[in-house]
């Protein structure tokens, strides 16, 4: 008798803990989500701002169809890019473009007195600020949960309840520059 | 405890180690009833009264006159009926162990009422001390529209009721959560800390003490010191009481017939009591800086900005010190400097930790 409800006691506790386990995995993994979705955000907002600055240079350098056209491109392909490998991939284009957008007004003096412009080129440097902080803990939820997943005794029962280890928002051999926001010179 | 390998789990060892330390207070507030049973029994009260007739009345009149009448001694020597009846050797140190357990169960639910009674009072009390303390005053939007855009962001965020938004005139740079329910919850912000701060670190900073209202950290810190409080009471009128029971207990040990173990119980109780006093206040501490690394945490999380938040704190560190502010108080501030080697009874740990904690777990890299 007793021996049943030492039994019964163990498998009640052993229930109580996978329990606990699975509510873990899922509360990191809606994380996850949550931090994906502050990255779009973010990722959103600068690609709205894009068309206005392309408008905005197209005044002043208008014969730099190449680097414009190059912008344009970029900021639709991140638009429709799904998954994080792609997004990461286009965003990391669209930066480049920015970038060599920005170099370019170097040129321009009269652009770079435009008021309109210098507002959405401190707008963009603020928005990139703030994606690679939110890429940075969007990182962090990712690793924990990959851990999390890969830990005994979740690792022989993670994959089976559908959790999958995810992709870090990584921005490969561009990370270094990208920590640091767009450089502007006046 | 499972590692922390990111910044849920660090949350959430966090949270666990902060309950496991609340549990704390109850256990001790178990020793110290023990603890007194051990002084009352030691000093010549028996719990003989117990095997004749249960009468109530006895023991807590004991407890009643050593907790209102400071000068009386702790031993129930008006008790009446009650046989000195102490034998000598192990005997009697082992008898008097069961005296006082016995005695734990007699006073014990005395005790507890009267704990219950003092947390409902002192409870209700800290909603005053708070607001009273500081010479902060609300803002409205109107007046600090960038503060004021910055808190209300984050509660929308999360569906959450703003606190109301005040300012304390002060250079130092500071910010502290108050208030113990969701009309009164207020958070705190100093002028120098608006003034030094940029956006996201101040948006941090507003994320730090808002974790604070959301996980309750202001009730749970404040029945921490009220604990502490009781504890330091009977600490106190033992210890105050103690010489003077050891005036009258030469006497008394005469008459028992030679009482070493005696000594020894009350001793063992003094001890006890002693101990509980110290560990509450450590268990206090510890409290507190725990509900730190998760309001770090909790600002992450909101923000999802670990830089802002390591480097609102490397602003903080060195310039916190907020002139006048009571100690009791300053447990409940963004960051309270300990100072020299008191880290057991530090209410912050250290920043240069906290922003480890940052990089370790939130992908700080700052």
């Amino acid at each position: 008798m007793s021996g049943l409800l030492i039994l019964l006691g163990l498998v009640v506790v052993i229930g109580l803990v996978l329990i606990g386990i699975y509510n873990r995995l899922v509360a990191l993994r809606q994380t996850t989500g949550q931090a994906f979705a502050d990255i779009d955000v973010q990722l959103k907002q600068r690609r709205d701002l894009v068309p206005n600055l392309v408008e905005t240079v197209k005044g002043y350098a208008s014969h730099e169809r190449d680097t414009l056209e190059a912008v344009i491109a970029a900021r639709n392909a991140a638009a429709s890019a799904s998954g994080v490998q792609a997004q990461a991939q286009a965003e990391n284009m669209l930066s480049g473009a920015l970038g060599k957008l920005f170099a370019l007004s170097e040129a321009y003096p009269d652009l770079k007195a435009n008021e309109n412009f210098l507002a959405l080129q401190a707008e963009l440097s603020d928005i990139e600020n703030k994606i690679a902080a939110a890429r940075r803990f969007f990182n962090n939820a990712v690793g924990e949960l990959n851990t999390a997943i890969q830990q005994f005794p979740a690792v022989l029962f993670a994959s089976s309840m559908g959790f999958a280890a995810q992709t870090f928002f990584d921005l490969g051999e561009e990370r270094a520059v990208a920590n640091v926001a767009p450089e502007v010179k006046f | 405890m499972f590692r922390s390998y990111g910044l849920r789990t660090h949350i959430w060892n966090n949270n666990a180690k902060s309950l496991a330390l609340m549990l704390g207070f109850p256990v001790l507030l178990a020793l110290v009833v023990f603890g007194i049973a051990l002084l009352a029994v030691g000093s010549g009260y028996s719990s003989a009264i117990q095997h004749q007739s249960y009468d109530v009345s006895a023991p807590f009149e004991a407890i009643n006159q050593a907790l209102n009448d400071p000068s009386a001694p702790i031993p129930s020597a008006s008790i009446p009926n009650t046989p000195l009846s102490l034998p000598d050797g192990n005997n009697s140190f082992e008898s008097a162990l069961d005296d006082a357990l016995l005695l734990v169960f007699q006073i014990g639910p005395i005790i507890l009422l009267a704990t219950l009674i003092w947390f409902v009072i002192a409870y209700f009390g800290h909603q005053k001390i708070i607001d009273l303390a500081t010479s902060a005053h609300p803002v409205t939007r109107e007046e600090q529209p960038r503060l004021w855009n910055l808190l209300e962001n984050l509660c929308i965020s999360r569906g959450l009721t703003m606190p109301s938004l005040r300012i304390a005139e002060s250079a130092a740079l500071n910010a502290f959560a108050s208030g113990l329910d969701d009309k009164q919850h207020a958070i705190t912000v100093t002028t120098g800390l608006i003034d030094s701060l940029d956006d996201r670190e101040l948006e941090a900073v507003l994320a730090h003490e808002l974790t604070h209202v959301r996980n309750k950290d202001v009730q749970l810190l404040v029945i921490a010191i009220i604990f502490v409080g009781i504890f330091s009471f009977i600490g106190e009128i033992v210890f105050r009481n103690i010489w003077r029971t050891n005036l009258g207990r030469g006497q008394r040990s005469r008459r028992s017939g030679g009482g070493g173990s005696e000594g020894v119980v009350i001793l063992i109780g003094l001890a006890i009591i002693a101990m509980a006093w110290l560990l509450a206040l450590v268990i206090r501490f510890a409290i507190s800086r725990s509900r730190e690394y998760i309001a770090d945490a909790g600002a992450v999380e909101l923000t999802k900005d670990p830089d802002a938040m390591a480097s609102a704190l490397k602003k903080v560190a060195g310039n916190a010190q907020m002139e006048g502010a009571p100690a009791e108080l300053r447990a409940f501030f963004l960051e309270n400097e300990s100072v020299g080697l008191a880290s057991l009874f530090a209410s912050h740990p250290p920043i240069s930790k906290r922003i480890e904690a940052l990089q370790n777990y939130a992908g700080a890299m700052v």
